[in-house]
């Protein structure tokens, strides 16, 4: 169910054999990627509805095509100075744990392609988000990218998406 | 390879719990005296159906039981045995084994055939007495000896390539059975020369009868019909006999009954002591073509009877989604309609038509979710029969308005409540013979069972005539419970007091109800599922319990009001009214709590900031619009920016993508396409209201 955007995406994307594809987008400066699999669509950022009580992060409710998501901003989550919603503040629908969640970022960048070589282990060095949930590093021309496990970060407790007793965290062999 | 089978098994586990409550239902109203013909028809093929499924699948055991019980059925067609209370205990009895051994099957795949073997015998017994009191039902010795049966060895050939899916494997099941038993059933893989299906059949019909009847089905080049030799150890001689070709001594030909074999099976089974494996012989029909048929016809019938489909919930969820959405798209439609084109007429009556066909298909579409609540009331009637006896009461039990429809769900989840008030009705309300002679009152107690719509919704009454709810009794426990109570109370709320947790009267806890945990959780589930209920009793007459449901859980009726920018929905259920307040009338108290004065009460207000987070745009209560909402027996004032206006909204779970939101009962998609919140009023309440005992403090202080 992808949308013209995100197929047109795709076809840019190097078909190679043993690659696999990942969606790079912004959060502020930095650059992401998640597993092009989990994506379902791509779509502007409107008509979210807040949710009473919520944490910051959770910027309310979606509907998407009569079924109810969250939309969530890892900018806030991962404590980012600036947080804009400008024009090109786009909203990517993941498809995780058999549950829509949609996460709004900065830019939608391209569909890379790597290879399991190309996919560097993750760094020493801190970055935003919690090594946790980080893959590994990329890149893409000069710029890094960086490798979230999005299945794992979106069933995470911290982010408490889900009810605690429901059995989407126990993926997650942290839990 | 043979057929898979397995994947026809939840049909076959549905469609037999489904014969098995018709028979039940049909059971349980026949009259011992006169037993209605087409009852004990209805359950018959019903029976029959099951034993002719369970065959299919090889449950020998289940179409054994089911064999004796068409048996006795058909004695009583022929009015040699009475449907008296014992005959019909051990049927049901004999259903409930079923449904048993069915139940394990479907859980774990494994069932304990024999547990059903007592209440075989005993099912068994019961033809037995009859045999030895009529002389119309013949021995089997003394019946002319048949022809002897011989085994065929049917095979199908069909062209390469095609598969044995393209052939009717029911009508073949149909026409076999109908005319001898399947043997050995063989489905081939479709290549080379093998057969791609091949089955050995037992009749005692000729090679060219059992050609002829698959010639037609199947085409006749493609059928094979060869003569095997007999087996020499393939049973005991007795199960290979086929029935007499004539009727037995005496008995008379009786529409669908005729023949069915009843000695055969128990003989072989008292002589094993285990079910044979497959010993239930049809009769051989060239007498009788009409008969030809016979499985295949009830079966029809049966269906027929209903009418109905089966269909995944799922995808009658999907579907309301679907038009859920097309809801939305329509007003969307019509929004843009009103703008562009404000003068054109023909765009506005197109419109206006696709907004009446959306409509209505939604009402189609939600309609699919309904069930009659006739449903729920035959499982109460069964419930009513053992409990009267166990209790030694005479209770009759009469329905009205078992056709209203509800929604499935909530079908489901008034099962136990209802089941629960019936046998308190049973327990508590209904007297004794002796009690209710002395009583002046018929020794036969009534509980009736009513549904009707009523505005909007439905409401579902359960009503004795027994004693009525004990007054003293309840103010005196209710005290001794520490609960507020004062003898100058109405009688609406004495009756009140019986759904405060834990609560009961019962001075000894019987195993049928009394152990407190009964009214308040009766009350707590018809509340959850967005009902209410009532009760009116007067001692010595009897009690009367209202409950009343919305016709569905999917959609609700709400008034769509505005706070601090956002949208969100009040179930009109809870609304009592709504106005502007003037000077004076929200007060606030010393220790915070703001009180709202309506007519001569003071209601607490609701700080909707505190709770939600949600800051209304007008400055305080005094400027904003107050709902008075009312649950649970209590009030409260909601402030809000603006009403909306009232609309039916389809309800969506939060939970399926989030998680449950306190305060927040679910959400809908407005016209606009936007998400709106349904506010949980009850969760609300619950949460903010101070206890009541405080409250009436407060308004002291406030009235000062």
């Amino acid at each position: 169910m992808q949308t013209p955007t995100l197929s047109s995406l795709r076809t840019r994307g190097v078909a190679a054999a043993p690659t696999r594809e990942f969606l790079a987008f912004r959060l502020g400066a930095e650059d992401y990627a998640i597993d092009i699999l989990k994506v379902q669509e791509i779509r502007v950022f409107d008509n979210v509805t807040r949710l009473p009580g919520a944490p910051d992060y959770i910027k309310g409710v979606l509907n998407l095509r009569g079924l109810i998501a969250p939309v969530l901003d890892l900018r806030i989550k991962f404590g980012f100075q600036q947080v804009e919603y400008g024009p090109f503040t786009v909203l990517i629908v993941l498809h995780v744990h058999d549950r829509l969640v949609a996460l709004v970022v900065d830019a939608v960048a391209d569909v890379v392609a790597l290879t399991d070589d190309e996919i560097k282990p993750p760094p020493e060095f801190a970055t935003a988000v919690n090594i946790e949930y980080v893959m590994g590093l990329g890149a893409r021309g000069e710029r890094m990218l960086i490798l979230l496990d999005i299945e794992k970060l979106i069933s995470s407790q911290e982010l408490g998406l889900f009810d605690a007793e429901q059995p989407a965290a126990a993926s997650d062999p942290a839990s | 390879m043979a057929v898979d089978l397995t994947r026809f098994l939840p049909m076959f586990f549905q469609e037999t719990e489904e014969h098995l409550a018709a028979m039940e239902a049909h059971l349980l109203r026949l009259d011992p005296h006169a037993p209605d013909p087409e009852a004990l028809h209805s359950i018959f093929r019903a029976a029959h159906s099951v034993k002719g499924n369970s065959t299919i699948f090889g449950a020998t055991r289940f179409s054994e039981v089911m064999h004796r019980i068409e048996t006795i059925l058909d004695h009583m067609r022929k009015e040699e045995l009475a449907p008296t209370h014992d005959v019909v205990s051990v049927l049901l009895d004999a259903c409930d084994g079923v449904r048993e051994q069915l139940r394990l099957l479907k859980e774990s795949g494994k069932s304990r055939p024999e547990a059903l073997q007592s209440v075989y015998d005993r099912l068994t017994q019961l033809t037995l007495n009859e045999t030895a009191r009529s002389s119309a039902f013949g021995d089997d010795a003394a019946a002319p000896t048949s022809r002897r049966s011989e085994r065929f060895r049917v095979e199908v050939h069909l062209p390469s390539g095609q598969g044995i899916t393209a052939l009717p494997l029911a009508e073949l099941y149909a026409e076999l059975g109908a005319i001898g038993r399947i043997e050995d059933f063989k489905a081939g893989d479709g290549t080379g020369d093998a057969a791609a299906l091949s089955l050995v059949l037992l009749t005692a019909e000729t090679q060219d009868v059992v050609q002829a009847k698959l010639a037609p089905l199947l085409g006749a080049d493609r059928v094979r019909v060869e003569r095997q030799k007999a087996l020499p150890a393939a049973g005991p001689p007795a199960s290979d006999r086929l029935p007499p070709r004539a009727p037995s001594t005496g008995t008379t030909e009786y529409g669908l009954f005729v023949g069915e074999q009843s000695s055969q099976g128990s003989r072989t089974f008292a002589q094993t002591g285990v079910f044979p494996a497959r010993d239930y012989v049809r009769r051989s029909t060239d007498q009788d073509p009409g008969h030809s048929g016979f499985g295949r016809r009830a079966t029809d019938r049966v269906h027929l009877d209903r009418s109905s489909i089966r269909v995944d919930v799922d995808k009658v969820d999907r579907l309301l989604n679907l038009v859920g959405e097309l809801v939305i798209a329509q007003s969307m439609l019509a929004e843009a309609a009103r703008a562009s084109a404000a003068g054109d007429a023909r765009l506005r009556d197109s419109v206006a038509y696709v907004d009446r066909q959306t409509r209505d298909l939604q009402d189609a579409v939600m309609s699919i979710r309904l069930l009659p609540i006739d449903f729920l009331f035959s499982r109460m009637r069964r419930m009513v029969r053992d409990l009267a006896e166990r209790l030694g009461k005479e209770v009759e039990l009469t329905t009205q308005g078992g056709d209203t429809e509800l929604d499935k769900e909530i079908i489901e989840k008034l099962a136990d409540p209802l089941m629960h008030l019936v046998r308190n009705a049973l327990d508590h309300g209904i007297e004794p013979p002796a009690v209710r002679a002395a009583a002046g009152k018929e020794a036969r107690g009534t509980v009736q069972l009513r549904a009707m719509h009523r505005g909007g919704g439905i409401v579902v009454e359960i009503s004795d005539d027994g004693a009525g709810f004990d007054r003293e009794r309840i103010l005196r426990k209710a005290q001794e419970r520490g609960m507020r109570v004062h003898t100058g109370m109405s009688d609406e709320d004495a009756w009140q007091l019986t759904f405060a947790p834990g609560f009961s009267t019962a001075d000894a806890v019987s195993d049928v109800s009394g152990r407190g945990v009964g009214m308040d959780v009766v009350k707590r589930n018809v509340v959850a599922l967005g009902g209410n209920i009532d009760v009116c009793s007067r001692t010595g007459v009897g009690t009367t319990i209202t409950i009343q449901l919305p016709l569905t859980l999917a959609i609700l009726e709400g008034m769509t009001v505005e706070i601090g920018g956002e949208s969100f929905i009040i179930p009109l259920s809870f609304i009592a009214e709504a106005f502007l307040p003037h000077g004076g009338q929200v007060k606030t108290i010393t220790s915070g709590p703001q009180v709202v004065r309506v007519r001569d009460s003071y209601v607490p207000l609701i700080t909707l900031e505190e709770l939600l987070h949600i800051r209304p745009t007008n400055a305080g209560a005094e400027e904003s619009i107050l709902v008075i909402v009312e649950a649970e027996g209590r009030h409260a004032a909601l402030a809000v920016d603006r009403l909306l206006g009232q609309q039916q909204v389809v309800i969506k779970s939060l939970e399926s993508n989030y998680r449950k939101v306190p305060g927040i009962a679910g959400a809908t998609v407005l016209g606009n396409g936007r998400v709106a919140l349904i506010l949980d009023v009850n969760a609300l309440m619950r949460t903010s209201l101070i206890p009541i005992e405080r409250l009436e403090e407060l308004v002291l202080e406030a009235d000062a």
